[in-house]
C-alpha cells in the first residue's frame, strides 16, 4: 500500500492551544528530515474538499498528526476518502506532561521545544520504516 | 446596519506547505491569545465542515476575518461554502508578496530576523483591520443606542457632528460634508483615506508608520464627506488614497490593490 506514492503529512490546523502549535512543528521537522520522501499538505486545502486536493491525497498514505482528541486531521481526510497510513495525536504523545509546561498557542518553551524533537523523531522513524522497512531516525 | 453581537472572528488557513501559511496560524494566534485577548474569537478552520452546530455558525455569529496564506484563499472559501461570508478577507501573499509567501519552510526559520519582520508587518496590519471592525461595530451600537431627538442622547453631542453616530449628529454633518467636498477644507501635508476593515488600508499605513512618516488618516466609513471627495476629486472608487498636499500621490496600496 505504501509503494503507491511517497506518504503527506497532513498535521491539523489547531489554533485554540499549545498541541496544535507543537503538531505544526513537528510536522515540519518530519517533512524536512525525510526529504523527498515526504512533503506536507495543508489540511485547510483538503477542507474544501476541492477536486485537486483530493486527487492529491488518493492512493496516497496520508501521515495525520492531530493536535488533540478532536482529531480534525484524521476525520477530514476520512470524509474526503484518504488512505490513513498512521495517525498521531500530539496531547497522548505528551499526556506525561503539564499543558502549561509545553507553552502556549503562540510560543514553546524549552520543554515544548524538546518534546517536538523528540516527537519528531519518532515520527521519522515511522515514516522511514513505513517507506523503505527498518530505516532507524 | 447589519449589527454583531459577538466579538470579531478570526479564521487563518495555518496552511503548513508554504511561509505564508505559518505566518497566518501564527498571527492570528497572537492577536487571538495575547495583542486583543478576550476581544476575538477564533476557531480552527476544519471545525466549520466537522464541528458542532455552534461552530459550523461561526461567522453568522461572529464578523469574520480569514487569513489565508497564499492565494488558494482556503480559508475564505470555506467560510463562504460552509458558512457565511466573511468581512475582511486577508491574503498574506499580497502582503508580502506572491513568491515570498509560498516560500517552502524550514524549521529554523522561525527565528530568522526576516520571518520575525514579516510577522510583525502582517500583524501589524491585521491587528489594525480587527480594530477598524471593531470600532465600526462599536459606533453602529452607539448609533442604536442613541438618539439626540429624543433626549436620550449620553454622548453630549447636542446635535452636532461628534461622530456618536445618533441622528441629530448626522443631520449636521451634512453641512460640514458639504465643505470637504468642496475643497474648502484643505488639509497640508499628507492624508491617507481609508475604510474599515480594509487590508490594503492597514499595509499602507504600517508602510509610512515604518518610515516615519507624518500623515493624517481619515476614514472614509466614517466620513461620509471623504468618500465622496475621493471620488469626485480624485476620481477613485477605492482606497486606500494618498493625498499630498492636495494632489494624489498614491491610489491603492504599492501594486494599486485597494
Amino acid at each position: 500500500m505504501l509503494d503507491k506514492k511517497a506518504p503527506v503529512i497532513i498535521p491539523c490546523c489547531g489554533i485554540d492551544s499549545v498541541y496544535g502549535l507543537m503538531t505544526q512543528k513537528i510536522a515540519l521537522q518530519v517533512a524536512t528530515t525525510a526529504g523527498k520522501n515526504t512533503e506536507i499538505l495543508g489540511l485547510s486545502y483538503l477542507v474544501n474538499g476541492e477536486i485537486e486536493a483530493v486527487q492529491r491525497i488518493t492512493d496516497t498514505p496520508c501521515i495525520i498528526i492531530n493536535g488533540c482528541f478532536k482529531e480534525c486531521a484524521s476525520n477530514v481526510v476520512e470524509i474526503i476518502g484518504g488512505d490513513i497510513a498512521a495517525e498521531y495525536a500530539v496531547d497522548t504523545l505528551v499526556a506525561g506532561f503539564d499543558m502549561a509546561s509545553l507553552g502556549d498557542a503562540v510560543n514553546l518553551t524549552q520543554t515544548g521545544e524538546s518534546q517536538v524533537g523528540e516527537i519528531a523523531c519518532s515520527l521519522i522513524a515511522d515514516v522511514n520504516n513505513a517507506i523503505k522497512g527498518a530505516q532507524k531516525c | 446596519m447589519l449589527m454583531h453581537p459577538k466579538p470579531i472572528g478570526l479564521i487563518a488557513c495555518c496552511g503548513s506547505e508554504c511561509l505564508g501559511g505559518y505566518i497566518s496560524r501564527a498571527v492570528a494566534a497572537s492577536i487571538v491569545h495575547q495583542q486583543r485577548a478576550g476581544q476575538v474569537a477564533t476557531i480552527s478552520l476544519p471545525r466549520l465542515l466537522i464541528g458542532t452546530a455552534s461552530e459550523k455558525k461561526f461567522s453568522l455569529n461572529h464578523p469574520t476575518i480569514t487569513i489565508d496564506g497564499c492565494t488558494k484563499a482556503c480559508a475564505r472559501k470555506a467560510v463562504e461554502k460552509y458558512c457565511f461570508k466573511p468581512i475582511v478577507g486577508v491574503n498574506i501573499g499580497e502582503l508580502i508578496g506572491e513568491q515570498e509567501a509560498l516560500v517552502t519552510t524550514e524549521p529554523n526559520a522561525f527565528s530568522t530576523p526576516q520571518y520575525l519582520a514579516e510577522l510583525e508587518k502582517v500583524s501589524g496590519i491585521v491587528t489594525h483591520v480587527v480594530d477598524s471592525l471593531a470600532a465600526m461595530y462599536e459606533k453602529a451600537k452607539m448609533a442604536q443606542n442613541h438618539s439626540c431627538d429624543q433626549g436620550t442622547c449620553d454622548c453630549g453631542c447636542s446635535g452636532s457632528s461628534c461622530e456618536c453616530g445618533c441622528e441629530s449628529g448626522s443631520r449636521d454633518m451634512v453641512h460640514d460634508d458639504a465643505l470637504h467636498i468642496s475643497g474648502e477644507h484643505h488639509v497640508d501635508g499628507i492624508v491617507i483615506y481609508t475604510k474599515n476593515g480594509c487590508p490594503f488600508c492597514a499595509k499602507v499605513l504600517q508602510e509610512y508608520k515604518d518610515k516615519g512618516i507624518q500623515f493624517q488618516e481619515v476614514n472614509t466609513s466614517i466620513n461620509v464627506w471623504a468618500k465622496k471627495l475621493c471620488h469626485d476629486k480624485y476620481g477613485s472608487d477605492k482606497v486606500p488614497v494618498v493625498v499630498k498636499d492636495g494632489v494624489v500621490i498614491q491610489i491603492g496600496d504599492n501594486e494599486g490593490k485597494g
